[in-house]
């Protein structure tokens, strides 16, 4: 018997010795608040509910809902407490998103990981922009985030000031089919101090092949355009070929873009230095810049070559590379090599911009199913000459031969910034599409499916164990226009079925999709001063203006102070 | 049928089906570590449980003694609280204070179909109410300073996570 007992008590250890008393306390309803404070106060040594220890109440949390649960913690401190457990909200987080694995570096706790997932991403449509005459085909973000920049087949340029209240205006614009006769705009960017915007666009010469019998009147030929962001005055026009080499800015007075010479097979990546002038006339002056200087040459198919970007790493990470021919640096230089970037980020915040420290890359894609990632190191840009290259080619060795990847880097990727005053650039983002190659054509056929790939550029290579998808793509190839951008904690990327879709980095799952009317949206965007913010344009003609949960409170708060605010949700 | 004996902590006693105490996670160590056998007849101390409450137990294990065990809990599923059968449905419309002693009850005996059902039933009280409506139903006191209120409003603001 005594046996018994010593065991009965070890198992009794929830809830002590006593039995609890089964007196009870019932409470009439009543409508007066201040009458039943009194009661509950009087009585509250009864309250039923707080027999229940805390693991209780938590079994109890967790058949409800993250809002049920949002809303018991705000009944007393008591279920405040129990209902923040971490448990219960990364179970939540698990669930919600369907993710395994750890709480996201650098973050407070899973509750507040829910929150941000949920409160925090770009998911609320709240203003719509109808101007465009034709498809948007991109929009850029200056770097302070204070205007974005939409380029279209309507050939206009559009520079929309972002107003704080989050309201939109034009604050200047162009029609270059008017001006220079171009069929188009393909994109723009903004140099780092937002004082000069490059615009890049296409102007054909001959009719499109599927009208003419004979296609080789058709010709496409790449221009940039560059404009004095204070006064929209149009300084220089250079010949940037091939057109889909693209161009982007080598530093705040230097554009770089293709050029080709003749020579079957070769293409050079000329530099072109933008003079300001503040003449202030009627008649717009500008320079004709044919050639440039060439600070590269590339043997290979021109037409196969595109998507050119300039990516700025510190010296010490192309040190890596350079000591290294593989592409592969060991996994000590890689940290010291972080370490190192983290510091002179550190350092130069202050002190503002120097580039003293820093290599510059160009990347394109290149191949001929646009498979491959070239990087070449450009050292300086006055004393340059092709030694001063050193290339390194990436190409996904899993996906050799039968399933290649047709590669389309995203431009965006270049403001994947760690260090933002440097614009240190460490990932690059890309958008691909598996393809299939066959004997007899000329072209592969590309699958549907799309993927996001992270290329890290303290070595070139791949990042293993990090996928994005979900989204799709339908045109055959070339298909180029495929856009993604970045911010600390999301990726962004368009698609060809009418969406745009926000994913997490960390978790890598896909948290929101971003419904467009119809067509491809073609370009997407961060507000690099407010990562909550996202601009979408699409062949449907909009452009959409996305914040998160968070902004959209604030926002409409600012909304009833009298700001005229199309809230659409 | 082998039966046992079962004593409440204020000294009542129940004899019941062997196997429906065996649901009880609890009971059933304690007979498998003492090798208790049917010509024991020594009654069960169960310091923690009363008589009413464990008359209410032993009736739930009763009508519940041929269901299969329950499932293992998917941590990746959202638990749902409709699934509650009409049967359980009627024995749980009890006060309050009853509910919550099933629930230390059952935690204690370790019976988890029970310890389930009557937590489903509480978390269907608090579905769908404001936290003033949950106040209410369960008398509970807020003692939060309104400082503490103020701060929860603007920063854990449940109407932005829905």
């Amino acid at each position: 018997m005594d046996k018994i007992w010593e065991v009965c008590e070890e198992y009794g250890c929830m809830v002590g010795e006593t039995p609890f008393s089964v007196e009870k306390s019932t409470y009439s309803d009543h409508n007066n608040k201040a009458e039943k404070r009194v009661q509950v106060t009087n009585e509250m040594t009864a309250a039923d509910w707080q027999v229940l220890l805390d693991p209780l109440l938590l079994h109890i949390f967790g058949y409800l809902s993250p809002q049920e649960v949002v809303r018991c913690s705000q009944t007393c401190l008591t279920w405040y407490r129990v209902a923040l457990d971490e448990s219960l909200w990364k179970q939540h987080v698990y669930r919600t998103w369907n993710i395994t694995g750890d709480l996201a570096p650098g973050t407070e706790s899973w509750y507040s990981e829910y929150k941000r997932l949920i409160c925090n991403v770009p998911s609320e449509c709240y203003l719509e922009l109808k101007d465009h005459k034709d498809e948007v085909l991109d929009v850029t973000f200056s770097h302070d985030g204070q205007h974005f920049c939409t380029t279209s087949k309507d050939a206009t340029v559009k520079v929309w000031k972002f107003h704080k209240d989050g309201t939109v205006s034009i604050r200047f614009q162009d029609n270059l089919l008017l001006k220079l006769g171009w069929n188009l705009t393909q994109y723009s960017v903004f140099n780092r101090t937002d004082t000069l915007l490059l615009v890049c666009g296409v102007k054909i010469s001959g009719v499109l092949p599927s009208l003419d019998p004979n296609p080789e009147t058709y010709t496409p030929m790449g221009f940039g355009a560059v404009y004095n962001m204070n006064n929209f005055q149009l300084l220089c026009v250079m010949v940037m070929d091939p057109p889909h080499l693209f161009a982007d800015w080598f530093d705040d007075h230097t554009c770089v873009g293709g050029y080709q010479d003749g020579a079957a097979g070769i293409f050079k990546v000329n530099s072109y230095k933008i003079i300001m002038t503040f003449t202030i006339s009627d008649r717009e002056e500008y320079t004709e810049d044919k050639a440039g200087e060439v600070i590269c040459t590339f043997e290979g198919d021109s037409r196969r070559a595109m998507n050119l970007l300039v990516v700025k790493v510190p010296k010490t990470l192309i040190n890596n590379l350079r000591s290294n021919n593989n592409g592969l640096t060991t996994h000590t230089k890689r940290v010291q090599a972080e370490k190192m970037s983290k510091e002179n980020g550190k350092d130069k915040i202050q002190s503002d911009i120097s580039l003293d420290n820093l290599e510059k890359l160009l990347v394109f894609v290149t191949g001929a199913h646009h498979d491959k990632l070239a990087f070449y190191e450009v050292k300086n840009i006055a004393n340059s000459n092709n030694n001063n290259n050193k290339k390194s080619i990436l190409s996904d060795s899993k996906r050799n031969k039968t399933t290649v990847s047709a590669a389309a880097a995203s431009r965006k990727s270049s403001r994947q910034k760690v260090d933002k005053p440097l614009h240190i650039v460490k990932q690059l983002f890309i958008n691909s599409r598996p393809c299939v190659v066959t004997e007899d054509l000329e072209y592969p056929s590309l699958l549907e499916d799309l993927e996001i790939q992270v290329v890290d550029l303290n070595t070139c290579t791949l990042v293993q164990n990090f996928k994005l998808g979900g989204h799709k793509a339908y045109s055959d190839f070339p298909a180029w226009y495929i856009c993604l951008d970045a911010s600390p904690f999301y990726v962004v990327s368009g698609s060809e079925e009418a969406l745009a879709y926000v994913w997490d980095k960390h978790y890598q799952c896909r948290l929101k999709t971003l419904q467009h009317l119809e067509g491809v949206v073609n370009g997407v965007a961060f507000n690099p001063a407010d990562p909550e913010t996202i601009v979408t344009v699409g062949d449907d003609l909009k452009i959409m203006i996305w914040c998160s949960k968070n902004r959209l409170k604030k926002l409409s708060q600012t909304c009833n102070r009298g700001k005229h605010l199309l809230l659409m949700r | 049928m082998p039966q046992i004996k079962l004593q409440s902590s204020d000294g009542e006693s129940f004899e019941i089906d062997l196997e429906v105490a065996r649901q009880s996670v609890t009971i059933k160590t304690m007979l498998e570590d003492l090798g208790w056998d049917e010509s024991d007849d020594d009654p069960v101390p169960l310091p923690n449980v009363n008589a009413a409450i464990l008359k209410k137990v032993v009736q739930w294990a009763t009508f519940h003694k041929d269901d299969p065990p329950p499932p293992e809990d998917d941590e990746n599923k959202e638990k749902r609280t409709d699934d509650i059968c009409t049967w359980d449905a009627e024995f749980l419309k009890v006060d309050q204070g009853t509910l919550f002693e099933l629930i230390l009850a059952a935690n204690y005996l370790d019976i988890k179909g029970l310890l389930d059902v009557t937590c489903k039933t509480v978390a269907n009280m608090i579905k769908g109410k404001s936290p003033e409506e949950i106040r209410k139903t369960f008398n509970i006191k807020n003692d939060f300073t309104p400082a503490e209120e103020e701060q929860m409003m603007s920063c854990n603001c449940s109407a932005t996570m829905e």
